[in-house]
């Protein structure tokens, strides 16, 4: 039977080696415990969040965390199959806005946010305004996470919270903007309802939302 | 006063001013890149293939904007020569927009073959997976024409040289190193060419070992040469604002560790040697710097100016008052407010971090877009700063 505590304290700790070998061990036992593996995993990218914020970890360290979540999902994947880990997940969009190709941060984004217990609806980068509000229309999907890194990046979220005020859904959503060029002027020029640099306050920020 | 004179003034009001001399003024370096097409009323795609029309929209600016150096007069940007090459899709532009697709030109595990024969590898490696499968279909007439069009590139640069300090009188930010081109920190080397943020920062827990290798061997063959070269020299160059600028950006990926580890051993051996020699380096800290203060709070006044992003000035002048600013205009009041709030800004800016010394006024991002300011806030800032005694 696999430890899930240290499962959870060796992905906090970001040790690659001990995740590797407890996760391998999971399937080894035939991957019934893989939805409790999947949720100490998300356990240790809580303490990664925390050490994050207390300045320990910083962005390089963000970025591997994804990673071992990525490899993590890839070693349980089969046997993740028909389980459900955390229950029912609350559902956001996540994007990178129109002109703007920078991926990294909305990477490192979803990796917490999936990681916070949300649903991630990646509609990648360079995606126009409308194509986010026709997703939240057909998905029913309250929370909007945009993402830039050129000062261009934000007009495109401005474009985007324009266009949910022109389909009317406006008062249906919240959004959050993120990325080098945000700021609390910015948000408030934006018309976004919160702003962050950090992936821990967008994270804290939407499970507000959502209640969760 | 004609533009020669006007330029050494200049350079001197900089070197004041980074130096913590007071001034009687606040000079402003102007971190204006593209931003000036559309102000002069073109486009993009048409600047940057067309030296002619750059051109046009640099004088522009001059004649609009009273300011003491330009960041970009020009010369980047320019898609002339990788135009005549065949471009190969790794970067893209159009009226409004311009960007470079990435590419991390090496593995942790190629990183020496690299630095072996760096133009060995650029022929077999870099230039092949950068122009894809047109590399192979590369005539002689395109190497001439590509040729042809790197030469007028050459021209028009002297030429953009000659008129900014020949008839306007602006200085040139900083000189080449003394041997060639940037001076390069190896992480900056890793992050921006060799690897990428997501192979560096993977690296720095996977293989930590190899990075050291590399940014070891990187100071022994290109960082010492260069440190030996400021020690044996004569000291400042009068004839720049700065004696050398260095791009900071690497750091925006460690923690504390880790920048203790890959970055600070070897900076240090250079930043110390300018100090030792009283020359004064620019360092353009893109993103954040301020939680690695405590690293540079020995230095004296005069040796280092941070070009600052996005900390706040003021508390960077708290946390470290022996290290001049350059920056504090931010791009959101630039694009958002008005022309009073700018100045009101401005004026702040100027008394708060400039009546001693050690400030010089710029724009905390490189105005590269058509929104990251407004026309007229642009213009009532830079006739402020111009006019405005301390």
């Amino acid at each position: 039977m696999v430890d899930f505590e240290a499962l959870a304290q060796a992905m906090g700790e970001l040790d690659e080696d001990t995740v590797k070998e407890l996760l391998e061990q999971v399937m080894a036992e035939g991957g019934g415990d893989a939805g409790k593996a999947m949720d100490a995993c998300q356990k240790g990218m809580d303490t990664v969040g925390k050490l994050f914020e207390e300045g320990e970890y910083f962005v390089g360290d963000l970025i591997y965390a994804g990673e071992l979540m990525t490899d993590a999902v890839e070693t349980l994947k089969d046997a993740l199959v028909g389980t459900e880990s955390a229950g029912k997940k609350a559902k956001m969009i996540l994007c990178t806005v129109k002109d703007d190709l920078h991926d990294i941060g909305k990477n490192i984004v979803r990796s917490m946010l999936e990681a916070g217990g949300f649903e991630v609806v990646d509609l990648g980068i360079d995606v126009p305004p409308q194509k986010v509000v026709e997703a939240a229309k057909d998905q029913g999907i309250s929370i909007i996470a945009l993402s830039g890194v050129l000062t261009l990046a934000l007009d495109s979220m401005k474009a985007t919270v324009r266009a949910f005020s022109d389909a009317g859904m406006r008062d249906q959503v919240k959004i959050i903007i993120g990325g080098a060029p945000v700021s609390e002027d910015a948000c408030k020029a934006i018309g976004a309802d919160e702003w962050a640099h950090s992936p821990q306050k967008t994270v804290s920020v939407c499970r507000d939302w959502a209640g969760i | 006063m004609n533009a020669k004179q006007m330029q050494q003034s200049r350079v001197q009001l900089f070197r004041d001013a980074a130096n913590f001399k007071k001034t009687e003024r606040v000079p402003h370096f102007a971190n204006v890149v593209t931003w000036k097409v559309f102000d002069a009323g073109y486009t993009l795609d048409q600047a940057m293939t067309n030296f002619d029309v750059m051109k046009k929209t640099v004088v522009h600016f001059l004649d609009t904007y009273p300011v003491d150096g330009l960041m970009d007069v020009g010369i980047r940007n320019q898609f002339n020569v990788t135009e005549a090459f065949g471009g190969g899709g790794y970067y893209y532009y159009n009226e409004e927009v311009v960007g470079i697709h990435d590419h991390a030109h090496c593995t942790v595990d190629t990183l020496n073959d690299y630095l072996d024969d760096p133009t060995k590898y650029a022929w077999e490696v870099i230039l092949p997976k950068k122009f894809g499968a047109s590399w192979e279909q590369k005539t002689k007439e395109v190497w001439k024409k590509t040729f042809r069009e790197y030469m007028r590139y050459i021209m028009y640069i002297l030429q953009m040289s000659s008129l900014t300090g020949g008839t306007y009188g602006l200085p040139s930010l900083s000189p080449n190193n003394p041997m060639m081109g940037a001076v390069v920190p190896g992480p900056e080397e890793l992050l921006s060419n060799l690897l990428g943020i997501q192979q560096l920062s993977i690296a720095m827990r996977r293989s930590p070992e190899k990075l050291d290798q590399f940014v070891e061997r990187w100071h022994r063959e290109r960082m010492i040469p260069i440190i030996e070269k400021i020690k044996n020299g004569k000291g400042p160059n009068y004839k720049y604002c700065f004696d050398s600028s260095i791009l900071m950006l690497a750091h925006n990926v460690m923690n504390r560790k880790q920048f203790e580890r890959f970055y600070w051993p070897h900076l240090k051996l250079l930043l110390d040697a300018y100090a030792e020699k009283g020359m004064n380096i620019r360092i353009f800290t893109e993103g954040s710097i301020l939680r690695f203060a405590d690293y540079f709070k020995d230095y004296p006044k005069g040796v280092l100016t941070f070009h600052l992003e996005q900390d706040d000035p003021f508390a960077f002048r708290e946390a470290l008052p022996n290290v001049a600013i350059m920056g504090g205009m931010t791009t959101d009041l630039l694009s958002n407010g008005t022309p009073e709030e700018c100045v009101a800004y401005a004026k702040r800016l100027c008394d708060e971090l400039g009546k001693d010394g050690g400030f010089i006024f710029s724009e905390n991002k490189m105005l590269s877009y058509r929104n990251d300011a407004k026309p007229e806030n642009m213009l009532a800032v830079c006739k402020f700063v111009n006019d405005y005694r301390l």
